[in-house]
């Protein structure tokens, strides 16, 4: 078979072949993108809420640690402001959320051992409020003048 | 005054662009646009329809799911998608071997030569697909495809001396395969 013949028959074949793919092919290329695609929008919209739900809860916080705070009449920062004296030893796992105040005489000899600086002879006895919390667990104390 | 322009004028690199902002239109403008000449390839370098036109889907299927893979300033869409293809069809003919399908008929000038012309294409068909493919590539590439070397060794990622040489090899096997095939056609 000579060079020329073979460039014809190569020709030929050129021709005779199949050319293009089957519209099978376009439409599952279709039906891909458009799956992707909404895929995509999908996730872009779920970004966008992150993204919404990210800066509601960071305005949420930013508020809530600048909030003005209104001293608790029983709140352990007000004990302290009250000359309360918290009590060894009696911090409990329950948050002070409603709590009594016990009127009582005590020995100033157990409030010096709690750590209290007192005037009076250990001798005697003193008035003293004990603040005590919702689990009966007394938290604090202060003696009263 | 609408100044967008119609797809078809738009370059490869700006439907690509658009496609992955989900213009669907961009995405088959690409895919018309190209798809002929990888199934082509693909139909010669396997010699199925059935698998011609797997890989084509598959290429545009990885055309769609990863774009940035194509770096425009390293070549043509066209490259780079045959470059996908060629990867794909040796895969694939890796895993089936090749069979000889039926060539379309068309109205030829009498039923004699039409035979004749049938019985010799097919010949030629199975030639190049006996070829290794490294040869058959370039037969594909230069001869059925009709690339010039220098695209085709850009293609193949080799130089344009190996596309020549082998090109030169593959046409002696072939011409010595018909010869072979006319003085012994049973």
């Amino acid at each position: 078979m000579t060079e020329h013949q073979l460039n014809e028959l190569m020709r030929n074949l050129k021709h005779a072949s199949h050319r293009e793919a089957g519209q099978e092919v376009e439409a599952e290329l279709i039906a891909a993108f458009r799956a992707r695609h909404s895929q995509n929008k999908r996730l872009r919209f779920s970004w966008k809420q992150l993204a919404a739900s990210l800066a509601i809860g960071a305005l949420l916080y930013f508020a809530w640690s600048h909030r003005p705070v209104t001293p608790h009449p029983h709140s352990p920062a007000v004990v302290e402001e009250a000359a309360f004296f918290a009590l060894p030893y009696a911090e409990s796992g329950v948050p002070l959320e409603q709590s009594v105040i016990v009127r009582m005489r005590i020995p100033a000899s157990t409030l010096v051992s709690l750590g209290m600086r007192l005037s009076v002879p250990p001798e005697k006895s003193v008035n003293a409020e004990l603040l005590v919390g919702q689990d009966g667990v007394a938290r604090a104390v202060r003696i009263v003048q | 005054m609408n100044l967008k322009r119609p797809h078809d004028e738009l370059g490869d690199a700006d439907l690509l662009r658009l496609s992955g902002e989900g213009d669907e239109q961009a995405f088959m403008t690409l895919y018309r646009r190209h798809q002929a000449r990888i199934f082509s390839f693909a139909f010669h370098m396997s010699g199925r329809r059935e698998t011609a036109e797997e890989v084509t889907q598959e290429v545009f299927l990885a055309l769609l799911s990863a774009p940035s893979l194509y770096l425009e300033d390293r070549g043509t869409l066209q490259g780079y998608l045959i470059g996908v293809a060629r990867n794909k069809v040796r895969r694939a003919l890796a895993q089936a071997r090749p069979v000889e399908s039926p060539l379309d008929r068309s109205a030829g000038p009498s039923l004699l030569e039409e035979l004749s012309r049938t019985r010799e294409l097919s010949a030629l068909r199975s030639a190049i697909l006996s070829l290794p493919p490294n040869y058959r590539e370039v037969v594909v590439l230069c001869d059925l495809e009709e690339m010039d070397y220098g695209e085709a060794a850009r293609h193949l990622g080799c130089a344009l001396g190996t596309v020549r040489s082998r090109l030169h090899r593959a046409r002696a096997i072939l011409s010595a395969k018909l010869r072979r095939k006319e003085t012994c056609p049973a």
